[in-house]
């Protein structure tokens, strides 16, 4: 059974996940599967369900009657960018882009509309704190966006893109997960011919040296999408968070902490899943601070 | 020398230039142009990543092998602070560090 509780501890949120997906990795397709009342929902833990559900065409029943916020934000199938967005709302339900069969330039161009329309979005409706986003500038907001969306293009051979993003006026703060489908980090750099030993070797090597898929010698730097955006997060500005899985490997880092590797124990996720989390900043915040 | 302007919000449809590809389907369309003076003109241009700006950047050394000038006009103040930014730091990797991950620990989930 899916089960979400009431955690606001982020790594004990990151461990229910990976119990979620062990479980429904169980599952055949086609099958039935049944979801428990969930307490507090986050895009993280819901965001990499919706997908597995969808991949493997399950089919789900609630165990209780309390499944509007589900109902609301689309879950499972999503939408694609093209639907009406419900506007006025403090989440923008999970968007679900087929990119299977779209050529390069259909997809380069589905990416950069998803960057626009997202944008639109994000500042004008769900982040109702109108000083939110003059604090910490759309051009932060689109920075994160930005590298992940180009990530996914150029590395990823992914099928599925989905993103959900919620903001809890509480706490004045905003969660964004991004995952796809794709061949994942550790498949990513060794078709292009790095050495890297398995999926933990990968992401270390992306997050401390940004190792690149697609370096070539003497040409401008790259490999530097998620580092900037790492330390963009965890800084005590916008006291944020930030997760990345990808095959049996994941790593997590708040601003609190010196950040966890995570080994996952018979379990492989096909792809990448990316969790940003920030907070309102209390004084104006300038990227250019963190970014190099 | 002839001039030719490429608005680049008509050419993409889009207020976000994001991706490596939209860099070299820039460069396609220059290597095509017959005008020596390309005007690229980021005028409704709200977005760009920083791997975008990085690609294009990387393009730049290349325009001049094709005898074509190319100038960029109407970046946003933001756009360009991060075109400036990516420019300066070229160059070879070790020029960046960042905080080793040596201290993080690991745990088994």
């Amino acid at each position: 059974m899916i089960q979400i509780n009431k955690n606001s501890n982020t790594l004990l949120r990151i461990k229910e996940l990976i119990n979620n997906l062990r479980y429904l990795e169980g599952i055949s397709q086609n099958s039935n599967i049944n979801i428990a009342s969930f307490s507090f929902i986050t895009p993280l833990s819901i965001t990499p369900i919706a997908s597995i559900i969808n991949s493997k065409s399950l089919k789900y029943i609630y165990e209780d009657n309390n499944n509007s916020y589900l109902e609301t934000i689309l879950f499972p199938n999503g939408i694609n960018m093209y639907d009406n967005i419900f506007t006025n709302k403090t989440y923008i339900p999970i968007i679900h882009l087929d990119i299977n069969h779209l050529s390069e330039n259909e997809l380069n161009s589905q990416l950069n509309l998803l960057n626009d329309n997202y944008m639109s979005i994000l500042k004008t409706n769900i982040i109702t704190e109108k000083r939110f986003i003059k604090l910490i500038t759309e051009t932060t907001i689109s920075y994160f966006l930005g590298e992940m969306f180009a990530n996914i293009e150029e590395h990823s051979k992914a099928k599925n893109i989905y993103i959900f993003s919620q903001y809890w006026q509480k706490s004045n703060s905003c969660e964004i997960c991004i995952i796809d489908d794709g061949q994942g980090l550790y498949n990513s750099l060794k078709n292009a011919g790095r050495n890297v030993i398995n999926s933990k070797d990968a992401l270390s090597s992306i997050l401390e040296r940004g190792l690149s898929a697609k370096n070539e010698f003497g040409e401008i730097q790259r490999g530097t999408g998620l580092k900037t955006t790492k330390a963009l997060l965890i800084n005590n500005e916008l006291k944020g968070e930030f997760f990345i899985m990808s095959g049996n490997a994941a790593y997590f880092q708040s601003s609190k902490d010196k950040g966890i590797f995570i080994n996952l124990s018979n379990y492989s996720w096909q792809g990448t899943i990316i969790m940003l989390k920030f907070k309102s900043p209390i004084n104006q915040f300038s990227l250019y601070d963190y970014v190099k | 020398m002839l001039s030719k302007n490429i608005d680049l919000y008509n050419c993409f449809n889009s207020s976000s230039l994001i991706t490596r590809k939209s860099a070299s389907i820039i460069f396609d369309e220059i290597s095509k142009i017959q005008e020596d003076n390309i005007i690229l003109d980021f005028h409704g241009i709200k977005y760009t990543s920083r791997s975008f700006l990085n690609e294009l950047i990387s393009k730049d050394s290349k325009f001049h092998l094709l005898n074509k000038n190319v100038d960029y006009v109407n970046m946003s103040s933001d756009i360009s602070k991060l075109y400036n930014l990516v420019k300066n730091s070229s160059g070879l990797k070790s020029s960046v560090t960042y905080p080793s991950l040596a201290k993080a620990k690991t745990i088994t989930i």
